[in-house]
């Protein structure tokens, strides 16, 4: 896979490889955006583009060079994952030393950190030295999804480049090589813009959960209650249901304004959605859309789940 | 690939490469060894991406091509297997089978192309060293290198040319901070500017390269230093970074120079530490004409006191030093007396073996 090959994320790319032909390469980078979009492949690239011994800026990925990254035995190009929850200290000593010395073979030597974020504060300390002045050389990608979690001192040593969610057309273009169309009907309310994410889920456990959408909006408040506790059984359920639900309300709302079935997320339920969108006011719906995200965000907050779930249905509108 | 090979011949190769093979790492492939054949000559080599070590050898019935496999493994099979001929050869999958006699192994492999590089060694400009000056250098000089894990570039060997009174020298460095170690042969090189290169990539040289008799030949490669002769190829990785400027510690001569005998002065020194490696190795030293007083020790450790015969004829002084270093040094040196060149209480004492002039050592003196 080169820049070529990589879907959406037009500006970062657009970035990398001016900063490659310009020959003007920053020592570090820090790439942030959602999980599951792409920047640690983007990052991966750049380091095959850097290297690659036919094409100028891009991949080849027929080279030696291109073929030892893909399957990561290249020894020039450091990945550094979390081990456990997090980065430590003995980690970046052990890649100090290991850039202590010149590349073995590769251009450029690239260092990619993935979840950067988890550094613990001694590791970022320590690391900081190495950020602000690598050898010659040698260019470092800091992979995030929350800056939040980075110090200051680390943000400020790197150019930083903004990753998006990718558009729904995006997102199946990367996934239909994986999943079927309607596999990925049943997930696209809940990846967003993340494919990785599709590719953790497990379609059958959606599937079933999204079966329990209608009967917990019957007009019965019983049959809501009981929709709860069952959803409440499983905590990864629960917490499931109420993104579902997110992406429903969403999509009768989009109807409603728009009349158009393509801006649909779930297309698996686009019949249903019509029904009730002709039945709903907006108004209301967005109400509904204001109380499910307190919702989540209690639950975020250690709230009791069967009592949010049951708080989040018996609020709905209804279908 | 298929090659048919005399059973000690392999064994011995593929046993100098072990060192080398087995070291830890996070790549997986670099515990195999990748053997290419052309031409009824075999390569066999292993590196840990610091060192590489490429040995050439002859072998018969050659099919040119490539095997990766696990070097212990492979080794482990060779020295066991009955006969004195063994046929190697590639299988489907990278599969390769080693048969000898009525014995046949079959050991899964790997992509060779998934092996490291092995740096090219053609058409780089080079000099020749005597193996066992090139071995004499290193002993002398890699101990004073410093194991600190935060200034790397001092964990290494600095290598250059030096020119002095209009001759070239081939020059090599260590330091620690606290002492340093120099020796020089009256070599001309083409290194056109200093490298820095690791002690253990120095020390596995010798290892490997150290028994032989012939020359070696050395260049500079890209990121690489090979050493070179018929037989082996070591390659080394160069460690980034400047190398310190050395020749401001190096005192001149002075008129304080102290004349002693080596052995009298290890045996000494031996005996002051029983007591000092309890007080931070420090010793402290007063010389005066003919003698050199060696004390050391507190309140609560004992203390200890000797006396030895020097050549002085300065002004009488005291300064102290590690005893460990001087150890070090003295242990270096094969001379029977040393000079020792000192100026003031705090300013670095240099060592040099009597009537030598290729190799030299500072120490620091300590604040006791």
């Amino acid at each position: 896979m080169a820049f070529g090959d990589v879907v959406g994320h037009q500006r970062p790319v657009q970035i990398l490889r001016r900063a490659i032909e310009g020959g003007r390469i920053h020592h570090a980078y820090l790439f942030t955006g959602e999980e599951g979009i792409g920047k640690r492949m983007v990052a991966l690239n750049m380091a095959k583009a850097l290297n690659c011994v036919n094409q100028q800026g891009d991949a080849c990925d027929e080279c030696l060079s291109c073929q030892r990254i893909d399957k990561g035995v290249h020894p020039d190009i450091i990945l550094i994952n979390p081990t456990g929850e997090s980065i430590k200290i003995g980690q970046i000593r052990e890649l100090q030393q290991a850039i202590a010395f010149k590349p073995y073979e590769a251009r450029w030597r690239v260092i990619i950190m993935d979840g950067a974020e988890r550094m613990t504060r001694e590791a970022a300390n320590a690391f900081l030295k190495t950020l602000e002045e690598p050898p010659g050389g040698t260019t470092i990608i800091l992979v995030a999804t929350a800056v939040e979690g980075l110090p200051a001192t680390v943000i400020s040593r790197c150019q930083r480049i903004r990753f998006n969610p990718l558009n729904p057309e995006e997102v199946r273009k990367i996934l239909s090589d994986r999943l079927a169309a309607e596999e990925i009907d049943i997930l696209a309310s809940l990846i967003g813009g993340s494919p990785g994410r599709a590719v953790q889920m497990d379609c059958e456990e959606v599937a079933k959960t999204k079966a329990v959408l209608l009967s917990a909006l019957s007009p019965s408040l019983v049959k809501r209650l009981h929709s709860a506790q069952d959803l409440a059984r499983y905590e990864g359920r629960g917490r499931m249901f109420l993104e579902i639900l997110g992406g429903w309300i969403r999509d009768i709302i989009v109807y409603q304004e728009t009349q158009d079935e393509e801006l649909l997320l779930n297309r698996d339920l686009t019949n249903e959605i019509k029904k009730v969108a002709l039945q709903q006011r907006t108004d209301g719906l967005l109400g509904d859309f204001w109380h499910l995200l307190h919702v989540q965000q209690g639950i975020e907050a250690h709230g009791n789940l069967q009592l949010s779930l049951e708080s989040a249905l018996l609020a709905m509108k209804g279908s | 690939m298929k090659f048919v090979i005399e059973k000690d011949m392999l064994q011995t190769n593929l046993g100098k490469i072990q060192g080398i093979a087995e070291r830890k790492s996070t790549i997986p492939i670099l515990a195999n060894t990748l053997i290419s054949g052309e031409n009824n000559r075999i390569s066999i080599v292993a590196t840990d991406l610091e060192i590489g070590v490429m040995e050439i050898t002859e072998a018969t019935k050659m099919e040119k091509g490539e095997i990766c496999v696990s070097a212990r493994k492979f080794y482990d099979i060779i020295r066991e297997l009955p006969g004195d001929q063994i046929e190697v050869q590639k299988q489907e999958n990278f599969w390769v089978s080693i048969k000898a006699g009525k014995t046949e192994f079959n050991l899964p492999g790997l992509d060779p192309k998934e092996f490291p590089a092995f740096p090219s060694t053609e058409g780089t400009s080079y000099f020749n060293i005597d193996a066992q000056v090139l071995a004499e250098m290193i002993e002398k000089t890699v101990f004073a290198a410093s194991s600190e894990e935060s200034r790397f570039n001092l964990n290494g060997i600095y290598i250059e040319q030096a020119t002095r009174d209009k001759k070239d020298y081939f020059r090599m460095v260590a330091t620690d901070g606290h002492r340093l170690s120099m020796i020089e042969k009256e070599i001309k090189t083409t290194f056109e500017k200093g490298i820095i290169i690791s002690r253990r990539g120095l020390t596995e040289l010798k290892k490997i390269l150290g028994d032989t008799e012939r020359e070696i030949t050395v260049s500079l490669e890209g990121n690489n230093c090979i050493f070179k002769t018929e037989q082996t190829t070591v390659v080394i990785r160069l460690l980034e970074g400047e190398y310190p400027d050395y020749h401001q510690v190096i005192p001149g001569a002075n008129k304080k120079q102290v004349i002693i005998d080596r052995r009298e002065f290890i045996g000494a020194l031996r005996r002051a530490q029983v007591i000092a490696s309890e007080k931070g190795e420090g010793v402290k030293f007063f010389i005066q004409e003919e003698s050199m007083e060696i004390k050391t020790g507190g309140p609560d450790v004992g203390n200890v006191h000797e006396e030895i015969k020097v050549i002085y004829n300065g002004k009488p002084i005291e300064v102290s030093f590690n005893a460990r270093y001087l150890l070090d040094v003295l242990n270096n040196i094969d001379t029977e007396k040393i000079t020792v060149n000192l100026n003031e209480e705090l300013s670095p004492g240099l060592i040099k073996p009597m009537d030598r002039e290729d190799y030299l050592y500072v120490i620091m003196p300590m604040r006791i």
